[in-house]
Parts: structure tokens; C-alpha cells; sequence
């Protein structure tokens, strides 16, 4: 007679004596110095940006034409641009642009790409065909030029710029899912699911998109640093947020013809982008590293 | 090898049609009339009906399509509104040597500070020259060129005076004045590179100096310089090419930044004009020149990396 197993009773005590994959992710970053240094930073950015509204000193917006470009003060930390207006607070409401528009892209991207790579590698055949052939499409043009392609399509604003880097993310997802699925397709708990029946949608969200999550999670990472680049210089070049709002990318080029009388108009912008976009990719990396060892070596 | 290149030549070509197919399409969802603003204080319906069917515009899309793409074989790219000249001549004879010249010195500039950093970390590897090196280049990596360009202008063209901080002067018309003008843009645009490359070097060096050739060379008495620079350099050589080559379309990227801040006549300066005239056949131009040049310049990265990788020729 056969023996009866309690299946979940024997899985969970396999875990009991086993560390958890959250908690293995937990212990190689933390391992890692650079990587807690940039969670921190970016960390402590994401939260004076969004407390914005309440912390900044000064309206962003409002302008003061008796106190243009006045010097790092104690009125005004990070001194005041041609319009006198506070450049603390235009570059705490300019980081808040910057996170808003980097999540949102990529976020829209990773769903649109992720449904993409899934159906391109589980279904595969013509499906797969052809929206691979879009993906490599997208990924032969620098997502700069792309990117400037979709804007001049759609036209200047937050929004667009958001539409634009995501259409120019979304290939990358989706060709790193797709990679993924093809490889755990054919695993014995995936046939397993198909033969008791269970239907494609289902064993997608059962049995797939659970186990290529780690590789998504690190595209996501490593690309906000690239997203919050393209973003600024999108608004640097004049093709991205259109002026008076507080971006980044647009503060370094309105203060760009004061650089000699004010360089503090650029420089300050400028100084926090950096420190944003090298936190971002220390984190990046270090999320890298901890969910996805393999990567390191190759 | 054959056959790989007759593949890759076919997946190029694929490529080709997909890029095509897209930049018509993106152009065709573009806002506003062509024709209306191609004809301006001309118009009136007959005019319209007329040029309309000159263009094509009249037929259905596949045919406008096949009607584009023939052109632009042909060069025919039409006029700019706002400059009268030929797209062509704008795109390939003006802008397109100027990014070429930039990204040229750029590239040399970023190679010979990167490549001797990279092995220098890698053989003093975990000490302070090291640490310097490699922090010296996360910083690069992550500086944006357009924000690089604008201190170094503020540094070594403002306060200090010895570069011109702006313009183009061709090589033809004063090769000394044409590089004065060159070394700020290329340090911009380079950078970035530079820190790249020299990570890359630093950590194949690594690997290849842990592999057992090179224990079984240093067993066998070479000396420790020719160690380095018989055995490991040129097993490192492998992955610096693929990620200059696969990172020169990155430097496109810069260079549309980097032309920008200097004020450099060159294809991306073009581009973000064009966008901000709204002179969409001219965005279409230089949109696929940009594209058909990184699918190529990634085709020749594929083929040079087979040719110095014997592992991948056979596999």
C-alpha cells in the first residue's frame, strides 16, 4: 500500500532548517559596503524629495527678482538662480521629478516588457516571432535617440517623457524574461502543471513569473539610474520638462550661461544628480550581485 | 564562419526593414500636416490635392512605405524648412563628420587613460592605487556628460583659460586650432568611457592573472613584466574590444549631450534641433543614419570578437 505524504507538512520543515531566499538576498547585501552606502543615499533622497512640500523653505516656482543670484547664505543655502528663485527647494522639488519619472518609466516598462517576455517564451512559435522582432527593433536604437524619436512624436512634457523612456526600457524586460522563461520551461513542475492541465495564464503567473522575478528585480534597479540620466538630459537638452518646473536636467541649463557670476546655479543641480545617479547605480549593483551571483561572474 | 556571417548578415537586414518600419511609422503618428507646412503661405486646396499626390500621400500606407524607403536608398531625403538645404547634405556631410572627429578623439583619449589605469589596478589590486583608480572611475561612469562638459568649461575654459570652451573648427582649416577646440568635448565624452574601459580591463586582468596559464608561465621562470604583458594583456584584449564596441553606441549618447554643451555642429546637435523645429522628415534622417550606424558598428563588433576569440569561431 502506498504510503500517504503530507506535502506541505514536509515543505515546511525543509524550511524550518533552511534559509530563506529573501534572507540569503538580505545577507549578501549587506554585506556589501558600497551597495548600503547607495541604499542610504538614495534612500534619504527618495525621503526629503517626496517631504518636499512640507520641508523645502521656499516656493520653487515663485520668483524674486531683488534676490537674484545671491551667494550660498543663510537665507538661502544653496544660493538663488537668475529669477531668484531658492535653489534648495527647486532641487528638492527637482529630485521628486526625477524619482517620480524614473519608477514611473521603468515601472511601466518592467509590466509592459515582462508580459512580453512572457508570452514570447512561453507560447513562443509566431508569438514569439514577432514580438521579439519588435523588441529587437527597439534595442537597435540607443535609448537616447529612441527616446528623442517618441518625444518628438508626442511632444515636450512630464508625461511624454515618462511614455518615451518607457516604450525605450520596455525591450529590455522584456528579451530578460523571455531569456528566463525559455530556461525553466521545460523544468518538471512546469510540464507537471501543463499535464494536470492547468491553462497558460495560469501556469504564467503560477509557475513562471515567480522564478524569473530575481532577474527583473535587477533590471529594474540598474536601469532607474540610467532612466533619471536619460530624463535629465532629455530636460537639459529642451526636450523634456518644459521650464519653470524644477527639474534637474533643466536647472544645469539655465544656469549654464551664469557659470562665471553664479556657477552655484549649475553646480548645485548638477552636484545632486551625481550623487543620486551614483547611489542609484552602487545600489543597483549591490542588488545585482545579491539576487543574481551568476551575473557577477559572466 | 560562414555561415554565422551569412546569419548575421540576414538578422541585419531584418533589423534594417524593422528600424525602417518603425521611423515611418513614428513619423506617420508624428502631429500636425506635412504638407501644410511644406507648402505655408502656398496653400490652397488645389496646391494641397497637387503635392499631396506628388508625395504619395494619396496612396495607401504600404505604398507610402515602399515610396519612403526608396527614396532615402536614393539619398533623397528632402529639404529642411528652415534652412533650405538638402536633409542629406545636412545629415552625412555636415553633421556626420563632425560627431565622427569627436567621437574619434574620444575614444583614443578614453583608451589611453583607461586601459594602462586598469592594468595598474589590477597588478597593485586591494591597495590604495587601487582604490583611488577604481573610485576615480564609478565617479566618471556616473558623472552626466552634459553636467561634466559644463565644469570642465567652468575650470579649464573659464577660470584657467587654456581651451576654447566652444564651437567646431574642421580639421581641414587649422589642425591645431581644430584640436584646441577637441580636447575639452573629448575629455567630456570620454570620460564616461573611460571609467567603463578601465573597469572592464581591471577585472578581466584579474581573472586572467588567477588562470592556470599564467601560474604554469610564472613556474616556468618568465619574468613577472612578461608575464603580464605576453600571456594576460592579450586574453584581456577579448572583452575590452566587445564592451568598446558594444558601448560605442553609449557614446553616441554622449555625444548628442556633449555636442550640446559645446555648441558642436555634429548629428546630435542636429537631431535636437530638428525636434525642437518639428522638421520630422529631418528627424527621420538622422534618427535611421544613427541607427543603421549602431546596427553596423555592432555587426563589426560581432565579427572583429569572433576573430580574436578562436573559443567562439569554433563553438
Amino acid at each position: 500500500m502506498a504510503r500517504v505524504v503530507d506535502v506541505p507538512a514536509l515543505a515546511s520543515e525543509a524550511t524550518e532548517h533552511r534559509i530563506t531566499p529573501a534572507r540569503l538576498m538580505w545577507l549578501r547585501f549587506s554585506a556589501n559596503r558600497g551597495a548600503l552606502a547607495g541604499a542610504v543615499v538614495v534612500a534619504l533622497f527618495v525621503a526629503v524629495s517626496a517631504l518636499a512640500p512640507w520641508i523645502a523653505p521656499y516656493d520653487p516656482l515663485v520668483q524674486d527678482y531683488g534676490a537674484a543670484f545671491q551667494r550660498p547664505s543663510t537665507a538661502h543655502w544653496l544660493g538663488t538662480d537668475s529669477f531668484g528663485r531658492d535653489m534648495l527647494s527647486r532641487i528638492l522639488y527637482g529630485a521628486r521629478i526625477s524619482f517620480v519619472v524614473g519608477f514611473a518609466s521603468v515601472g511601466i516598462a518592467m509590466v509592459i516588457g515582462v508580459v512580453m517576455g512572457l508570452a514570447a517564451g512561453y507560447y513562443g512559435g509566431l508569438v514569439d516571432a514577432v514580438l521579439m522582432r519588435v523588441v529587437d527593433g527597439l534595442l537597435s536604437f540607443t535609448p537616447l535617440v529612441l527616446a528623442i524619436a517618441f518625444i518628438a512624436v508626442l511632444g515636450l512634457g512630464l508625461q511624454n517623457v515618462v511614455l518615451a523612456l518607457a516604450a525605450t526600457f520596455a525591450g529590455m524586460f522584456a528579451r530578460v524574461t523571455r531569456g528566463d522563461v525559455l530556461n525553466i520551461k521545460s523544468e518538471p513542475y512546469v510540464e507537471a502543471a501543463q499535464l494536470m492541465g492547468v491553462r497558460g495564464p495560469a501556469v504564467i503567473a503560477r509557475h513562471l513569473l515567480p522564478n524569473v522575478l530575481s532577474p527583473i528585480i535587477v533590471q529594474f534597479g540598474l536601469n532607474l539610474a540610467v532612466a533619471i540620466l536619460l530624463e535629465s538630459g532629455l530636460s537639459f537638452l529642451g526636450l523634456g520638462v518644459p521650464p519653470p518646473e524644477p527639474d534637474l536636467g533643466l536647472m544645469i541649463a539655465e544656469g549654464r550661461g551664469f557659470i562665471v557670476m553664479a556657477p552655484w546655479i549649475s553646480g548645485f543641480p548638477g552636484l545632486a544628480l551625481v550623487v543620486i545617479i551614483v547611489g542609484l547605480n552602487l545600489f543597483g549593483d549591490g542588488l545585482r550581485d545579491a539576487l543574481d551571483p551568476k551575473a557577477q561572474i559572466s | 564562419m560562414l555561415q554565422y556571417a551569412v546569419n548575421r548578415l540576414l538578422h541585419t537586414v531584418v533589423l534594417l526593414f524593422l528600424i525602417s518600419v518603425f521611423v515611418f511609422g513614428l513619423m506617420k503618428l508624428a502631429p500636425g500636416d506635412p504638407v501644410t507646412v511644406m507648402l505655408g503661405a502656398d496653400y490652397n486646396p488645389e496646391s494641397y490635392a497637387r503635392l499631396r499626390h506628388e508625395l504619395g500621400l494619396d496612396r495607401s500606407v504600404a505604398v507610402q512605405y515602399a515610396i519612403w524607403v526608396w527614396r532615402f536608398v536614393q539619398g533623397n531625403w528632402g529639404t529642411s524648412y528652415i534652412s533650405g538645404a538638402a536633409v542629406s547634405k545636412l545629415v552625412l556631410h555636415d553633421a556626420l563628420p563632425v560627431t565622427v572627429y569627436l567621437s574619434f578623439w574620444s575614444l583614443v583619449f578614453a583608451l589611453v587613460i583607461a586601459i594602462p589605469s586598469g592594468v595598474v589596478a589590477a597588478l597593485r589590486r586591494n591597495t590604495w592605487v587601487d582604490y583611488a583608480g577604481m573610485g576615480l572611475a564609478i565617479f566618471f561612469n556616473s558623472f552626466p556628460s552634459f553636467y561634466l562638459g559644463i565644469v570642465l568649461i567652468w575650470v579649464f575654459g573659464v577660470s584657467l583659460g587654456w581651451f576654447p570652451t566652444m564651437g567646431y573648427v574642421s580639421p581641414g582649416a587649422s589642425v591645431s586650432s581644430s584640436l584646441m577646440h577637441m580636447v575639452l568635448p573629448a575629455f567630456t565624452l570620454g570620460a564616461w568611457y573611460a571609467g567603463l574601459i578601465a573597469r572592464i580591463t581591471r577585472s578581466s586582468l584579474v581573472d586572467v592573472l588567477n588562470q592556470p596559464y599564467i601560474k604554469a608561465a610564472r613556474a616556468k621562470g618568465v619574468e613577472g613584466r612578461a608575464v603580464v604583458y605576453k600571456h594576460a594583456l592579450r586574453n584581456v584584449l577579448i572583452p575590452v574590444v566587445t564592451i568598446v564596441g558594444l558601448q560605442l553606441g553609449g557614446m553616441l549618447r554622449g555625444a548628442v549631450m556633449t555636442e550640446t554643451v559645446f555648441a558642436l555642429p555634429g548629428i546630435g546637435r542636429l537631431v535636437t534641433i530638428a525636434v525642437l523645429n518639428r522638421e520630422y522628415h529631418l528627424v527621420q534622417a538622422t534618427v535611421m543614419v544613427i541607427a543603421i550606424m549602431f546596427i553596423f558598428i555592432n555587426l563589426m563588433v560581432d565579427v572583429l570578437y569572433r576573430f580574436l576569440n578562436p573559443r567562439v569561431r569554433e563553438a
